[in-house]
């Protein structure tokens, strides 16, 4: 069994190095700025935004819906306020939507150049997004092709249309109530992407996993609703104090010999005719050549208590272990599935600890 | 009784005559005066007016019982800007010492110290190898005359405990160096002898000192990369006997990767660099190597906290020629482990040097070096969380091979010729459990070839002209994360799928160059044109690069000059390469401008104050745009329309080596900024508004002391306020202000100190070299929690201090 990742090594400092020498330093080596780990959630936190269809057909309509943490419960009154951009930052604002954030690089999130292209979705858990219909695409794509040069042939953007499709960016403000005014507490965005591709990316299905030797929840137990899980044994779901289990996700279902197998949830990930996969979709490489790529599946997790060997899994490891509090009490974890295409689907599980 | 009285007489007599006869042991010892053993090494200011020939200083020197010269005493002075570097040079002298009969003895003699410099100094040319042979007065060639001062040393020893004058002993000889001034160049700050190994702070490293000097940005972790008038790393150059070297420092703080005791000098452009130099945006630093002058088989060995190292000098055939090897390793593998868990770190590099004089007036030299690092890591600190599984590693290494003829012919006329062949290999992996392993392998062969002319037919002509020629031929094999996309979705966590990729990239510049110097009275003008024509990737274009530098001589002790010039470079190899880069990028330029003045003050103190301002065009930035392609388009990801501008003030308040006391204060107050889209103008990421250093070193009996103080304002940072969660990738944007802060002010105090003494045969010196003294903690950059909503400082440097002890046979 793995040991549990630990915070940053605690600072050392050096007395001695040699005898050899009088060399003395005060090496602070690596220290340790006290920081929350990501997985742990401490404070109000947006963990998944989700579309319930993430890539839309022109003029077709999304619903949104957003998973929102806050340790404190119900405590506070917190409501939601969504916005949209469709303006030319949906074609990567006349570039490759290259993101340095990925590289760790301080990027500030998308903005909306033109205060006209926002679209106010209004207030509420959910929001509805209607795709811009294939007139006012065109229209962006004329745009498109003046900001980036004419030379730029009016079959290749068709083209792109046709196979990667373009972004819209969906925002989500939590608010609460303060005494002067709206306080936004956190606040995310996520993209929905609209082509005019046949066969269009969906979510993945809605997250299954196994808490060690405990249990499985899954989002079909009786009683399941929105995002919440429960244990399909309908059994709670109980850990001991200070246990290492493990979390499993989209553990297939025991055979009727008992073994359990462990197949991975997204198949090959590979995306030839030969060897189909889950789903599809279509990019224009860095070379600049149109390609095919494969979906995978991330798997994020968070709780409230105990620690995490890893924030976010991925094929083929995709295991997990939690450790769990040595202290009694109630515990929440979270488990966010991403196809890496803008497919999501979520999971909120209770677990006891004694 | 008479007869047996007379008998004792006669025998007391003959004993007593016997004892007071000189024959056998009981002669008188004899007193042997001293005799020069290591030759002095002189280097005078730049444009040190002539000298009339047969100068010299008369000294009294105290020569101990070791021969060193104890004390140095003027009694007949010649010129106040040469005596105190004559007295300099004097006290490192070593003599075998004075002896009544085979007792070492202190001994006073006086000491004729003959100095030369005839004309104005000449252009770089690499010394001779050794000093003259004791009991051979050496006569400067005629071409370099005024590069030369002769040391004629006229002894008559006198044993202190006596008082009893002693006979002349014989004429000594010995070459020094006098470096002279460029004139081609805007500025240049030089570095000789004890200045280049006993700053505060640079544990001896000679390169360490640049950062010291006005102009210069101070790097994070005392990287060895210097921001240079505003310019960005890349663009200063480091250049090792006229050809580039790809870096000169080692791993973390290291050494440099060349043995400081084969550098000879160190030439700091910080800008306005002569015509002879090229394909680099901002300043040069180029090192001037020489094996240590030595008579006979010496050798050296050095060992401090970090590191140990050897060399060996060997003349031969009549000192015409001498081989030195040097050897240098780490062993921070066996220190780290006390300090930190999962760090394996080595560095090794070495050199060899050949040198021989073919005749008076030519001389060749192959110098071969190489160095290797290695790192390997599984630990490292991140946004609050600790990539415990995953191991980087990172390795890197050179290798050079440099061959130079230089003839000096009459006619004052000066013929080089060098060429270089050498290899550069980099490395770099990461290895997870469960993610394929991602890795970059760049692999490179460098050719050079230089052939340069001076004539300077009169002093007030000078003409430098040459051809200069630098190819790479460039593999790079990678395992990558596959960049996005068009229009593609972050994913979260980082992307375990990676693509490989292997590309080739051929780089060549020639560069013709001619520089003339014309001196009208006290106007001196030195036009200089560089022509630089670059194939590379999709690009073959030619620059013409026109350079002017003019000085006026208000009087011996002012001098106000001013320069103009272009010049240009390639933009980085990783820049070009296919699937990553684009080969289409034009190089980018710049046009320096610099005024001052130059202030020679009594007390051997020199003040240069400057004016400057680089205009920067075609950057290299980053892009997320398309290009028409064919029918298509393809991405874009670096486009070359960059600009930017530095300006600034400099100051430097120097004194040279004299008497035992070197030190300067150097002042930057500067600006740098580049242009982003709509012409508005941001900082650049390492401006630095306020860099002050102040160094001293005072050498008094057998210690050395010196202490460094460096301040300079915090580098921007972009002031953020809380963060937006991005809801496909699970990361965190920063919400940018817009609005600049900085890192607090930077502070750190450095102390050196050295202690020379005699160990049997061996001269010993130990060195306690301590950085950062009070432990200052300083930021280097801010580190976030994952959602921004907290940070804290990354510190730089801790307190770190070095004993070091070496042995000179």
């Amino acid at each position: 069994m793995r040991a549990p990742r630990t915070e940053p090594r605690p600072a050392r400092r050096v007395l001695a190095l040699l005898g050899m020498s009088l060399a003395a330093s005060a090496a602070a080596c690596l220290p340790d700025p006290g920081f929350d780990k990501r997985d742990l959630v401490k404070t109000p936190r947006i963990l998944a935004v989700i579309a319930d269809k993430p890539e839309l057909a022109p003029g077709e309509a999304a619903t949104l819906s957003v998973l929102f943490a806050d340790p404190r419960g119900g405590g506070r009154p917190v409501r939601f306020r969504w916005s949209a951009c469709v303006g030319l930052e949906s074609l990567g604002g006349g570039g490759t939507g290259f993101s340095g954030a990925q590289y760790g690089m301080m990027e500030a999130p998308p903005g909306c150049a033109d205060p006209g292209a926002r679209l106010d979705l209004g207030e509420g858990p959910t929001a509805v997004l209607a795709a811009p219909p294939a007139a006012q695409i065109d229209l962006l794509v004329a745009q498109f092709r003046a900001r980036v040069g004419d030379a730029i042939p009016v079959e290749f953007v068709e083209r792109l249309l046709d196979e990667v499709g373009i972004q819209i960016t969906v925002q989500v403000e939590a608010l609460t109530p303060g005494d002067a005014g709206d306080t936004t507490l956190v606040a995310g965005f996520k993209r929905v992407l609209v082509s005019r591709r046949a066969e269009r990316g969906t979510n993945p299905p809605r997250p299954r996993f196994a808490i060690g030797e405990e249990g499985v929840v899954s989002a079909y137990a009786p009683g399941s609703e929105g995002f919440d899980c429960a244990s399909e044994s309908g059994a709670p779901i109980v850990v001991p104090a200070g246990a290492t289990v493990a979390l499993r996700p989209d553990p297939t279902p025991a055979d009727p010999d008992g073994d359990a197998t462990d197949e991975p949830w997204a198949g090959d990930p590979t995306c030839t005719d030969d060897d189909p996969v889950t789903e599809c979709y279509g990019v224009l490489d860095p070379q600049g050549f149109f390609a095919r790529k494969p979906e995978s599946a991330f798997y994020t997790w968070n709780v409230t208590g105990g620690a995490l060997f890893e924030g976010t899994t991925s094929r083929p490891t995709r295991d997990n272990e939690w450790t769990a509090p040595t202290t009694p009490g109630e515990v929440t974890v979270w488990l966010v599935t991403r196809d890496g295409h803008g497919g999501t689907a979520a999971c909120r599980a209770q677990v006891t600890v004694r | 009784m008479r007869p047996a009285l007379l008998a004792l007489g006669l025998v007391l007599t003959t004993c007593l005559w016997a004892a007071a006869s000189p024959a056998g042991a009981q002669t008188p010892p004899v007193l042997v005066p001293p005799r020069l053993s290591t030759p002095p090494t002189l280097a005078l200011p730049e444009a040190t007016p002539p000298l009339p020939e047969g100068s010299a200083v008369t000294l009294q020197l105290d020569i101990d019982r070791e021969g060193r010269v104890a004390d140095v005493v003027v009694l007949e002075p010649l010129r106040a800007d040469v005596d105190p570097h004559v007295v300099e040079a004097a006290r490192a002298m070593r003599f075998e010492p004075a002896r009544r009969g085979d007792t070492p003895i202190p001994a006073r003699v006086r000491f004729r110290f003959a100095v030369q410099v005839a004309a104005p100094p000449d252009t770089a040319a690499p010394p001779l190898a050794t000093g003259t042979a004791p009991e051979t007065p050496t006569t400067p060639p005629a071409a370099d005359a005024g590069a030369m001062a002769t040391p004629r040393a006229d002894v008559g020893a006198t044993a202190p405990d006596t008082g009893e004058p002693q006979e002349a002993a014989g004429r000594y000889g010995a070459r020094a160096r006098v470096v002279p001034r460029e004139p081609g160049a805007a500025s240049r700050v030089v570095l000789t002898g004890e200045e280049l190994t006993t700053v505060p702070g640079t544990f001896g490293e000679p390169l360490r000192v640049v950062g010291s000097l006005p102009g210069v940005g101070r790097t994070p972790f005392g990287l060895g990369f210097y921001v240079v008038r505003g310019a960005s790393f890349e663009n200063t150059g480091f250049f090792v006997d006229g050809f580039p070297v790809p870096l000169l420092y080692h791993l973390a703080a290291g050494p440099a990767v060349i043995s400081s005791r084969l550098v000879e000098r160190l030439d700091f452009y910080p800008g306005g660099y002569p015509a002879s130099y090229g394909r680099f945006n901002a300043g040069i630093i180029t090192l001037h190597t020489a094996p240590p002058a030595r008579d006979t088989f010496s050798f050296e060995v050095e060992l401090d906290v970090f590191r140990a190292s050897a060399l060996a000098v060997l003349p031969f055939h009549e000192k015409r020629g001498s081989l030195a090897v040097a050897l240098r390793r780490s062993y921070y593998e066996l220190i780290l482990p006390l300090v930190v868990d999962g760090v394996a770190l080595s560095f090794t590099d070495w050199q060899v040097r050949l040198d021989y004089a073919l005749s008076r007036r030519v001389r060749a030299s192959l110098f071969v070096f190489g160095s290797e690092d290695a790192l390997d890591t599984s630990a490292a600190v991140g946004s609050g969380e600790t990539a415990g599984t995953a191991t980087t590693s990172l390795g890197y290494g050179f290798t050079r091979a440099i061959a130079k003829v230089e003839a000096r012919l009459p006619g004052r006329l000066r013929l080089t010729w060098s060429g270089t062949v050498g290899r550069d290999a980099s490395g770099t992996r990461r290895r997870e459990p469960g993610s394929p392993d991602l890795s970059l392998d760049l692999a490179a062969i460098f050719l050079g070839e230089r052939a340069e002319m001076v004539w300077q037919p009169t002093d007030a002509l000078r003409t430098h002209a040459g051809l200069d020629l630098a190819a790479y031929v460039i593999g790079a094999s990678a395992q990558l994360p596959l960049p996005p996309g068009f229009g593609e979705i972050p994913s979260p966590d980082f992307d375990p799928q990676v693509f490989s990729f292997d590309a080739s990239l051929v780089s060549s510049g020639l560069g013709a160059f001619v520089e003339q110097k014309v001196a009208l009275g006290p106007l001196e003008v030195t036009g200089g044109l560089r022509l630089d024509h670059y194939r590379y990737g999709e690009v073959s274009t030619a620059l013409v690069q026109p350079r002017l530098v003019a000085r006026y001589t208000v009087s011996p002790a002012l001098t106000i000059k001013a320069a103009t010039g272009l010049f240009s470079q390639t933009p980085q190899p990783f820049q070009l390469l296919p699937t990553l880069g684009s080969a289409s990028l034009a190089p980018n330029r710049a046009w320096q401008s610099s005024a001052g003045i130059e202030l020679k003050l009594p007390l051997a103190i020199e003040i240069e104050s400057q004016l400057y301002l680089n205009r920067m065009y075609g950057l290299a930035r980053p892009s997320t745009g398309l290009v028409p392609e064919g029918e298509g388009a393809r991405r874009q990801f670096f486009v070359d329309d960059g600009e930017g501008r530095a300006y600034g003030l400099e100051l430097l308040v120097r004194r040279k080596v004299a008497e035992g006391l070197y030190g300067w204060l150097s002042y930057t107050l500067s600006r740098s900024e580049r242009f982003v889209e709509g012409g508005q103008a941001v900082l650049f990421t390492f401006d630095q508004t306020h860099i002050l250093s102040v160094a001293a070193s005072y050498k008094l009996w057998r210690f050395r002391f010196g202490a460094r103080m460096q301040v300079s304002t915090g580098r921007p940072t972009q002031a953020v306020a809380g963060a937006t969660y991005d809801a496909d990738s699970g990361r965190y944007r920063p919400t940018l202000t817009g609005l600049t802060a900085r890192l607090p002010t930077y502070h750190q105090l450095d102390l050196r100190v050295d202690y020379e003494f005699p160990l049997g045969p061996f001269e010993a010196s130990v060195y306690l070299d301590g950085i950062n003294v009070y432990n200052a903690p300083n930021a280097e950059g801010t580190l976030y929690q994952y959602d921004f909503q907290r940070s804290a400082r990354l510190p730089g440097l801790p307190a770190l201090a070095t004993l070091g002890f070496r042995l000179v046979y």
